[in-house]
């Protein structure tokens, strides 16, 4: 009877026990759970263009046109000269051409061709070109007469002609041929140092 | 092809059913437009409900400033298939009825949109979570579930 006893009292104690012990490690046994898990990552393109290599017409015996462009023609003597670079920015982007004219006059004729790449990962369109010189900055956004003031007198002394580039889709990869025509007017004053830049703006294509 | 969206299903406890979801969507530029679904299916025998939920977001660059929310819509679909409306916000949905049954499947329709505030070149990462107890248990709660 003695042993009875003590085996009444025994069990609730250790179940008791037990329970305490479980609680302090831990243990749970009121649910079951499941847990679901959702990882995402989201990768942003880059929009980028450089110019790539950039070309003159005159490498030799000067070219001269009548105005407004529509006639050029070679001639005998190599007079005038026009350097042409791309310069490339602090952002590593090679994003701008700068043109010099040297010993020019009226008359001279000079074609500018240049191929611009995307270097991103976006596909890109031309939407607007900006021309600048030391006095002033024309854009063009579209198939462009203009003309510039190089020398600061107000007067226009050269006359550009850029073809249709604009809204044509360059895909990642690709290169696009580029190219405008000069032509030195009458009011060109002597003995100037005549030049200018040329500036692309490009936004993603599906704008 | 600009952007691509992948997505993978894995079933790390090897219990039959997947319980984690891994989105990654490369690429992306403004005026993307994604659209998703997410379909989570109880594919035990016993309702559950949702306990607890939560996040944690790396975005070093602000790409999320640049995602818009256009749309999301939330729903019940039964083992055939059929969509039960909530018509009520998701968290009072949660607060209140907060049962899925065995076979049915709460659904999750989404669209988002990358604004012109969508940064170049930025990466970010979204780990969230969800906890699910057996249903029971989870109206006992004074709190309707979550912690």
């Amino acid at each position: 009877m003695t042993f009875l006893k003590k085996s009444k009292t025994a069990v609730p104690a250790i179940a008791t026990i037990t329970l305490i012990a479980l609680a302090i490690v831990g243990f749970t046994y009121a649910h079951w759970s499941e847990t679901l898990w959702l990882n995402g990552k989201v990768t942003t393109g880059t929009l980028c263009a450089e110019f790539v290599d950039v070309s003159n017409k005159d490498l030799g015996l000067d070219w001269n046109c009548d105005d407004g462009i529509n006639r050029f023609w070679q001639i005998d003597k190599d007079i005038g000269s026009t350097a042409v670079r791309i310069v490339n920015k602090p952002d590593d982007c090679n994003d701008t051409i700068e043109v010099t004219m040297n010993n020019v006059y009226p008359s001279y004729y000079e074609n500018i061709e240049m191929h611009v790449h995307n270097c991103g990962t976006i596909p890109w369109k031309i939407v607007r070109v900006n021309f600048t010189t030391p006095y002033e900055q024309k854009s063009i956004t579209g198939v462009a007469y203009l003309t510039l003031d190089m020398s600061g007198d107000g007067k226009a002394d050269v006359e550009i002609k850029w073809g249709n580039s604009f809204g044509m889709q360059v895909d990642p990869c690709h290169e696009v041929e580029l190219s405008f025509k000069i032509h030195v007017l009458q009011n060109a004053p002597q003995d100037t140092a005549m030049s200018f830049t040329v500036t692309i703006i490009m936004i993603n294509w599906n704008e | 092809m600009v952007a691509t969206l992948t997505y993978t299903l894995t079933d790390t406890d090897k219990d039959g059913c997947n319980d984690t979801l891994t989105v990654t969507l490369n690429n992306a530029y403004p005026c993307l437009t994604v659209t998703g679904t997410i379909d989570v299916t109880n594919c035990g025998t016993i309702p559950v409900g949702i306990y607890n939920y939560g996040y944690t977001i790396t975005d070093p660059k602000g790409v999320a400033n640049g995602i818009e929310l256009q749309n999301v819509d939330f729903y019940l679909k039964d083992p055939q298939g059929v969509k039960h409306p909530i018509t009520i916000p998701i968290e009072q949905w949660i607060k209140t009825v907060n049962q899925i049954d065995s076979g049915w499947s709460l659904v999750c329709e989404f669209t988002i949109h990358f604004t012109e505030d969508t940064p170049q070149d930025a990466t970010a990462t979204i780990s969230a979570w969800i906890e699910f107890w057996n249903w029971n248990e989870i109206q006992r709660l004074p709190t309707g579930g979550l912690s």
